[in-house]
Formats: C-alpha cells, structure tokens, sequence
C-alpha cells in the first residue's frame, strides 16, 4: 500500500472533518495523522465538560483479487482524573463501522454519537502509569 | 549513563526471540520508567517499531528515523520501556502490536522535540495514557567498530 493513496484518503477524510468542525463550532479542535506512522487520521477536541473526544479513521487494506481501501471509523471520549493520589483515565471506545469507500455519513454519525457521551459513560477506568502521574503532577505544578 | 556509573548500549530488542538482536548488556536494574531533568523532559527514550523495513534500517545502517515521506519523517518516541508487547500497545493505544523495542536512548543525543511529550489518547480499543513525543532529527545507534576489517561487530 503506497503513502500516496493513503494520503489522498487521508485527505478524502479531512474534508469531511473540517465540515464537522464547521457545523459544530469546533475551532479548537485538532487533526492529526501518522501519530507513530499509523495510516489514520483523528479529530480530537476538549468540550466544555472537561471531556476529551475524537474521531479516528484508520486506513487498512483488504486482499480480494486486488488490493482494495478499507476505512475503519472509531470514536474515543476520555477524561484523566486524579482518585486517592493517583491518575486514572476514564474512557469508552466505539467502533462506527468499516466502509470502502469511505461512508460520510458515518463520520457525521459518529460526531453524534460520541458528542452525547457523559462521564457517566465513560466505564472502562485505567490508572494511568507512573511516568504519566508524575509527568500530569508536574504539570499542574 | 545509569547510577552506576556504567554506560549500557542501546539496544533492539525483538519481542519474539529469546536472544536480543545487538547486545546482551540489556539490565534488569533500569526499569524503564523516565528519569526527569527538573522539568518536563524526560532523559531517556524508546521508540516502538512495526515496520520490517524500519527494523532494517536500524540494523543495517544503525539509524533510527521514521521512513515515512508523508510526515517528513516524524519519528515517534516514549520515556517508557514497556517489558511486555502488550502493555506497549494497551498504553501507546497502536492498532497493529509492535515487533520491536530501541532504546534506552539518551535525550543529549536528540536535537529537539517538535512534539513535546503530551498524553497518548486511547484508540482502537485500547486506553492509551502512555507518554510520546516525536522530533524530526535522526538517532544514530552506538556500537562497536571494527578498522580491521572495516565493520560493525556489534
């Protein structure tokens, strides 16, 4: 699979995002791709509950009698917060679907879908490791 | 450098066979977890690799950089040796589980971060949480040259 055909899903994918990002007054929020040279792409955002949220797509390949894209659309909320002087994360993940081509209306479901999100969904709890606790507590000096 | 005074080569470790790829001086004393210099950086760093040519790269030419032309070689690193492929892949929340860990490599030896470190997000199941940061610079691998005749004994 080259970078190149990746990079036009890739892209195929950011325009969809920078409609959601419109649509839902989300100016702050970030779009990576590549983090540890994954094919994917995220959009993450902070809302106003202190809740992290993000839409990722990774790109995969299947083998039929050729070598075909696939889009694979997940959904993340998140928040780190610090128990009995520890740090734990709180998070809930979704799988939206697996498309090829990429399914638009996938992505703007999953939008919905992870917006209305509350902590109190958020029911898998993860403390986090040592490094990050001491690296979070430096942080907030 | 450790608290012993012993400097110990940074190595490539390959999760699926019982004998390291580059060196057998790997401790049990360092456990991996991040020394900090007073502020947020930490001094030593590990990189988790998935790519075989990546891992050749490493071998045959003793450099570590990302080969992926789409980032301009953004090359991902975390202050943390995970013992265990899975914790790596749960905390650095990466969709595919990496073959190969290199490191403890030392900061001095990076020219900068251009991503400071910031907190993994959890993704693909996984709750992420670790720590990464990614430079664009090079690592060079250290080891043992041989004049005569010309090459790497380790």
């Amino acid at each position: 699979m080259n970078n190149q055909t990746i990079d036009q899903a890739l892209d195929d994918v950011q325009k969809i995002f920078k409609e959601i990002k419109i649509t839902h007054d989300l100016s702050h929020a970030t779009v990576e791709r590549w983090r540890w040279d994954v094919p994917q792409i995220s959009l993450r955002w902070k809302g106003i509950d202190a809740i992290c949220r993000s839409i990722t797509v990774l790109i995969d390949t299947i083998q039929t009698t050729e070598t075909r894209l696939i889009s694979r659309i997940g959904v993340n909320a998140w928040l780190d917060q610090q128990k009995d002087n520890r740090w734990v994360r709180r998070w809930k993940y979704s799988l939206m679907g697996q498309t090829n081509p990429l399914a638009d209306y996938i992505l703007l479901r999953s939008y919905d879908t992870v917006a209305k999100w509350t902590l109190d969904e958020l029911t898998s709890q993860q403390p986090l490791p040592e490094a990050t606790s001491a690296f979070l507590d430096q942080q907030r000096g | 450098m450790n608290h012993h005074g012993i400097i110990w080569a940074p190595i490539l470790d390959r999760w699926n066979l019982s004998r390291q790829c580059m060196s057998n001086q790997w401790d049990s004393q360092n456990s991996g977890a991040a020394r900090w210099k007073g502020d947020t950086m930490p001094t030593w760093y590990y990189r988790y690799v998935s790519d075989s040519s990546e891992v050749k790269q490493i071998l045959d030419e003793r450099k570590i950089q990302s080969l992926n032309l789409s980032t301009n070689h953004l090359t991902w690193y975390t202050p943390t040796r995970y013992p265990d492929v899975g914790q790596a892949q749960q905390a650095l929340s990466m969709p595919v589980m990496p073959t190969h860990r290199v490191g403890p490599l030392a900061d001095l030896f990076i020219g900068s971060m251009h991503i400071p470190p910031r907190l993994c997000p959890p993704d693909h199941g996984f709750p992420g949480g670790g720590l990464e940061m990614a430079t664009y610079d090079v690592l060079w691998l250290s080891g043992l040259w041989s004049f005569n005749p010309s090459g790497w004994d380790l």
